[in-house]
Protein backbone atom coordinates (compact mmCIF):
# COMPACT_ATOMS: atom_id res chain seq x y z
CA UNK A 1 0.00 0.00 0.00
CA UNK A 2 1.00 3.38 -1.27
CA UNK A 3 -0.06 6.92 0.33
CA UNK A 4 -2.08 7.10 -2.28
CA UNK A 5 -3.83 3.99 -1.68
CA UNK A 6 -3.83 4.78 2.05
CA UNK A 7 -5.68 7.62 1.25
CA UNK A 8 -8.31 6.09 -1.58
CA UNK A 9 -8.96 3.44 1.39
CA UNK A 10 -9.98 6.17 4.45
CA UNK A 11 -12.02 7.74 1.33
CA UNK A 12 -15.06 9.79 3.72
CA UNK A 13 -14.10 8.62 6.84
CA UNK A 14 -14.27 11.14 9.49
CA UNK A 15 -13.64 8.46 12.66
CA UNK A 16 -10.83 6.08 11.96
CA UNK A 17 -9.65 4.05 14.86
CA UNK A 18 -5.89 3.10 14.93
CA UNK A 19 -4.25 0.22 16.56
CA UNK A 20 -1.15 0.04 18.17
CA UNK A 21 0.84 -1.84 15.72
CA UNK A 22 -0.13 1.69 13.70
CA UNK A 23 0.77 3.66 16.28
CA UNK A 24 4.34 1.97 16.59
CA UNK A 25 4.72 2.14 13.07
CA UNK A 26 4.67 5.78 13.70
CA UNK A 27 6.91 5.98 16.29
CA UNK A 28 9.97 3.48 14.62
CA UNK A 29 11.17 4.68 11.22
CA UNK A 30 12.37 0.80 11.61
CA UNK A 31 8.54 -0.62 10.35
CA UNK A 32 8.02 -0.87 6.51
CA UNK A 33 4.83 1.05 7.49
CA UNK A 34 6.25 3.98 9.21
CA UNK A 35 5.90 6.35 5.83
CA UNK A 36 2.16 5.43 6.01
CA UNK A 37 1.37 5.80 9.55
CA UNK A 38 3.64 9.13 9.53
CA UNK A 39 0.92 10.37 6.77
CA UNK A 40 -1.99 9.16 8.61
CA UNK A 41 -1.06 11.36 11.83
CA UNK A 42 -0.11 13.94 9.51
CA UNK A 43 -3.83 14.02 8.16
CA UNK A 44 -5.05 13.86 11.76
CA UNK A 45 -3.69 16.60 12.93
CA UNK A 46 -4.19 18.79 9.98
CA UNK A 47 -6.93 20.77 11.63
CA UNK A 48 -8.42 21.06 7.66
CA UNK A 49 -8.72 17.62 7.70
CA UNK A 50 -12.17 15.71 8.80
CA UNK A 51 -10.19 12.85 9.75
CA UNK A 52 -10.08 12.31 13.29
CA UNK A 53 -8.38 9.31 15.35
CA UNK A 54 -9.57 7.34 18.12
CA UNK A 55 -7.46 4.73 20.26
CA UNK A 56 -8.34 3.08 22.70
CA UNK A 57 -6.83 2.78 26.41
CA UNK A 58 -5.43 -0.01 25.71
CA UNK A 59 -3.31 1.01 23.18
CA UNK A 60 -2.52 3.62 25.09
CA UNK A 61 -1.61 1.32 28.15
CA UNK A 62 0.55 -0.85 25.95
CA UNK A 63 2.05 2.05 24.68
CA UNK A 64 3.67 3.90 27.22
CA UNK A 65 5.33 0.29 28.61
CA UNK A 66 8.40 0.78 27.05
CA UNK A 67 9.28 4.24 27.22
CA UNK A 68 7.98 3.73 30.93
CA UNK A 69 11.02 1.15 31.14
CA UNK A 70 13.57 4.00 29.66
CA UNK A 71 11.34 7.27 31.25
CA UNK A 72 13.19 10.42 30.59
CA UNK A 73 12.85 11.78 27.22
CA UNK A 74 10.85 8.71 25.87
CA UNK A 75 8.13 8.82 27.91
CA UNK A 76 7.93 12.60 27.52
CA UNK A 77 7.55 11.51 23.50
CA UNK A 78 4.93 9.13 24.13
CA UNK A 79 3.15 11.42 26.38
CA UNK A 80 2.73 14.47 24.03
CA UNK A 81 1.70 11.70 21.69
CA UNK A 82 -1.15 10.45 23.39
CA UNK A 83 -2.25 13.58 25.40
CA UNK A 84 -0.86 16.60 22.84
CA UNK A 85 -1.76 15.33 19.09
CA UNK A 86 -4.89 17.60 17.72
CA UNK A 87 -7.74 15.17 16.99
CA UNK A 88 -6.15 12.27 18.26
CA UNK A 89 -8.68 11.07 21.30
CA UNK A 90 -8.23 8.36 23.67
CA UNK A 91 -11.31 6.78 24.16
CA UNK A 92 -11.64 5.18 27.94
CA UNK A 93 -13.24 2.07 28.82
CA UNK A 94 -17.20 2.71 30.39
CA UNK A 95 -20.16 0.39 31.01
CA UNK A 96 -21.49 1.09 27.70
CA UNK A 97 -18.14 -0.36 26.06
CA UNK A 98 -17.59 -2.89 28.57
CA UNK A 99 -21.48 -3.68 28.16
CA UNK A 100 -21.10 -4.33 24.18
CA UNK A 101 -17.56 -6.08 24.85
CA UNK A 102 -19.77 -8.22 26.75
CA UNK A 103 -22.07 -8.85 24.04
CA UNK A 104 -19.70 -9.58 21.05
CA UNK A 105 -17.12 -12.09 23.48
CA UNK A 106 -20.51 -13.88 23.86
CA UNK A 107 -21.17 -13.96 20.56
CA UNK A 108 -17.58 -14.80 19.26
CA UNK A 109 -15.47 -16.07 22.18
CA UNK A 110 -12.94 -13.44 21.24
CA UNK A 111 -9.77 -12.87 23.75
CA UNK A 112 -11.52 -9.81 25.78
CA UNK A 113 -8.69 -7.55 25.65
CA UNK A 114 -9.86 -7.45 21.52
CA UNK A 115 -13.60 -7.41 22.29
CA UNK A 116 -12.63 -4.21 24.41
CA UNK A 117 -10.99 -2.46 21.26
CA UNK A 118 -13.82 -3.45 18.82
CA UNK A 119 -16.35 -2.43 21.18
CA UNK A 120 -14.51 0.73 21.74
CA UNK A 121 -14.60 1.77 17.82
CA UNK A 122 -18.08 0.60 17.72
CA UNK A 123 -19.09 3.04 20.66
CA UNK A 124 -17.01 5.56 19.30
CA UNK A 125 -18.54 6.07 15.95
CA UNK A 126 -15.72 4.92 13.81
CA UNK A 127 -16.05 4.09 10.15
CA UNK A 128 -12.37 2.44 9.74
CA UNK A 129 -10.44 0.35 11.95
CA UNK A 130 -6.48 1.05 10.61
CA UNK A 131 -3.99 -1.43 11.88
CA UNK A 132 -0.64 -2.88 11.24
CA UNK A 133 -0.58 -6.61 12.36
CA UNK A 134 -2.40 -8.60 9.29
CA UNK A 135 -3.18 -11.37 11.92
CA UNK A 136 -5.43 -9.37 14.05
CA UNK A 137 -7.21 -7.96 10.95
CA UNK A 138 -7.54 -11.33 9.66
CA UNK A 139 -9.07 -13.02 13.09
CA UNK A 140 -11.46 -10.25 13.07
CA UNK A 141 -11.62 -7.88 10.06
CA UNK A 142 -14.79 -10.82 8.76
CA UNK A 143 -16.71 -10.23 12.09
CA UNK A 144 -17.11 -6.72 11.60
CA UNK A 145 -18.17 -6.29 8.24
CA UNK A 146 -19.40 -3.05 9.12
CA UNK A 147 -16.21 -1.45 9.51
CA UNK A 148 -13.30 -0.01 6.91
CA UNK A 149 -10.79 -2.86 7.64
CA UNK A 150 -7.64 -0.79 6.49
CA UNK A 151 -4.29 -3.07 6.65
CA UNK A 152 -1.06 -0.87 6.14
CA UNK A 153 1.20 -4.00 5.24
CA UNK A 154 -1.29 -4.85 2.05
CA UNK B 1 26.55 9.83 19.05
CA UNK B 2 23.89 11.84 20.12
CA UNK B 3 25.90 14.87 22.52
CA UNK B 4 24.58 15.90 25.90
CA UNK B 5 23.92 19.42 26.12
CA UNK B 6 23.91 21.02 29.54
CA UNK B 7 24.57 24.44 30.43
CA UNK B 8 24.18 26.39 33.86
CA UNK B 9 23.05 30.31 33.35
CA UNK B 10 21.78 31.32 36.55
CA UNK B 11 18.86 31.69 38.25
CA UNK B 12 15.20 32.96 38.72
CA UNK B 13 12.53 33.87 40.47
CA UNK B 14 8.90 32.79 40.77
CA UNK B 15 6.41 36.06 41.06
CA UNK B 16 4.10 36.41 43.18
CA UNK B 17 2.02 35.56 40.21
CA UNK B 18 3.60 32.48 39.00
CA UNK B 19 5.64 34.39 36.17
CA UNK B 20 8.91 33.63 35.40
CA UNK B 21 11.11 35.66 33.11
CA UNK B 22 13.45 33.35 31.06
CA UNK B 23 17.02 35.09 30.82
CA UNK B 24 17.44 36.45 27.25
CA UNK B 25 20.80 34.58 26.60
CA UNK B 26 18.54 31.50 26.97
CA UNK B 27 15.63 32.38 24.57
CA UNK B 28 18.96 33.33 21.99
CA UNK B 29 20.42 29.75 22.97
CA UNK B 30 17.43 27.83 21.99
CA UNK B 31 15.94 30.16 19.33
CA UNK B 32 12.66 31.05 21.09
CA UNK B 33 10.71 33.89 20.41
CA UNK B 34 8.15 36.32 22.02
CA UNK B 35 4.41 34.66 20.79
CA UNK B 36 6.03 31.39 20.59
CA UNK B 37 4.04 28.67 22.21
CA UNK B 38 5.21 26.08 25.15
CA UNK B 39 4.66 22.84 26.33
CA UNK B 40 4.82 22.47 30.34
CA UNK B 41 4.87 19.03 31.59
CA UNK B 42 6.03 18.02 34.87
CA UNK B 43 8.36 14.90 34.77
CA UNK B 44 9.43 13.36 38.23
CA UNK B 45 9.56 16.97 40.28
CA UNK B 46 11.34 18.95 37.20
CA UNK B 47 9.05 21.49 34.60
CA UNK B 48 9.76 20.77 31.41
CA UNK B 49 9.60 23.45 28.79
CA UNK B 50 9.40 22.80 25.09
CA UNK B 51 8.64 24.54 22.18
CA UNK B 52 5.36 23.96 20.23
CA UNK B 53 6.25 22.96 16.78
CA UNK B 54 4.56 24.09 13.61
CA UNK B 55 3.38 19.90 13.15
CA UNK B 56 3.80 17.51 16.26
CA UNK B 57 2.99 14.64 13.83
CA UNK B 58 5.88 15.89 11.90
CA UNK B 59 8.51 16.46 15.60
CA UNK B 60 7.48 13.31 16.99
CA UNK B 61 7.56 10.24 14.09
CA UNK B 62 10.19 8.14 14.52
CA UNK B 63 11.86 9.32 18.06
CA UNK B 64 11.45 6.01 19.32
CA UNK B 65 12.81 3.94 16.74
CA UNK B 66 15.57 2.91 19.38
CA UNK B 67 12.12 1.12 21.41
CA UNK B 68 10.35 -0.13 18.62
CA UNK B 69 12.83 -1.99 16.35
CA UNK B 70 9.87 -2.84 14.25
CA UNK B 71 9.17 -6.18 12.39
CA UNK B 72 9.38 -9.35 14.31
CA UNK B 73 10.16 -7.45 17.25
CA UNK B 74 6.40 -5.61 16.99
CA UNK B 75 4.79 -9.03 16.81
CA UNK B 76 6.59 -10.34 19.45
CA UNK B 77 5.83 -6.88 22.03
CA UNK B 78 2.14 -6.73 21.03
CA UNK B 79 1.71 -10.89 21.48
CA UNK B 80 3.03 -10.43 25.07
CA UNK B 81 1.55 -7.75 25.81
CA UNK B 82 -1.70 -9.25 25.25
CA UNK B 83 -0.44 -12.93 26.27
CA UNK B 84 -1.71 -11.90 30.09
CA UNK B 85 -4.95 -11.55 28.68
CA UNK B 86 -5.29 -15.37 27.88
CA UNK B 87 -4.44 -16.15 31.56
CA UNK B 88 -7.87 -13.57 32.45
CA UNK B 89 -10.23 -14.62 29.43
CA UNK B 90 -9.46 -19.00 30.80
CA UNK B 91 -10.50 -17.34 34.19
CA UNK B 92 -13.85 -16.22 32.73
CA UNK B 93 -15.11 -19.39 31.07
CA UNK B 94 -16.38 -21.26 33.59
CA UNK B 95 -15.39 -24.94 34.38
Amino acid sequence: MNVAELDAAIGDTERAFIDTSVCIAFHSRDEVAHPLARHLFQRIEDGADPLAGYLSVITAAELLVRPMRTAGPDLVVMHRFLRRLANLYIVDVDFEIAHQAANIRALTRLQLADTLIVATALMSGCQAIVTNDERWSRRLAPLFPQFRWIYLGR
Amino acid sequence: MKMIKLESVGEVKISPRGAVNLPAKVLREVGWQHGDHLFVEILDDRILLSRKPPSLADALAGRLTHLFPGGEDTRRFLDEERAGWDEFDRRLEPE
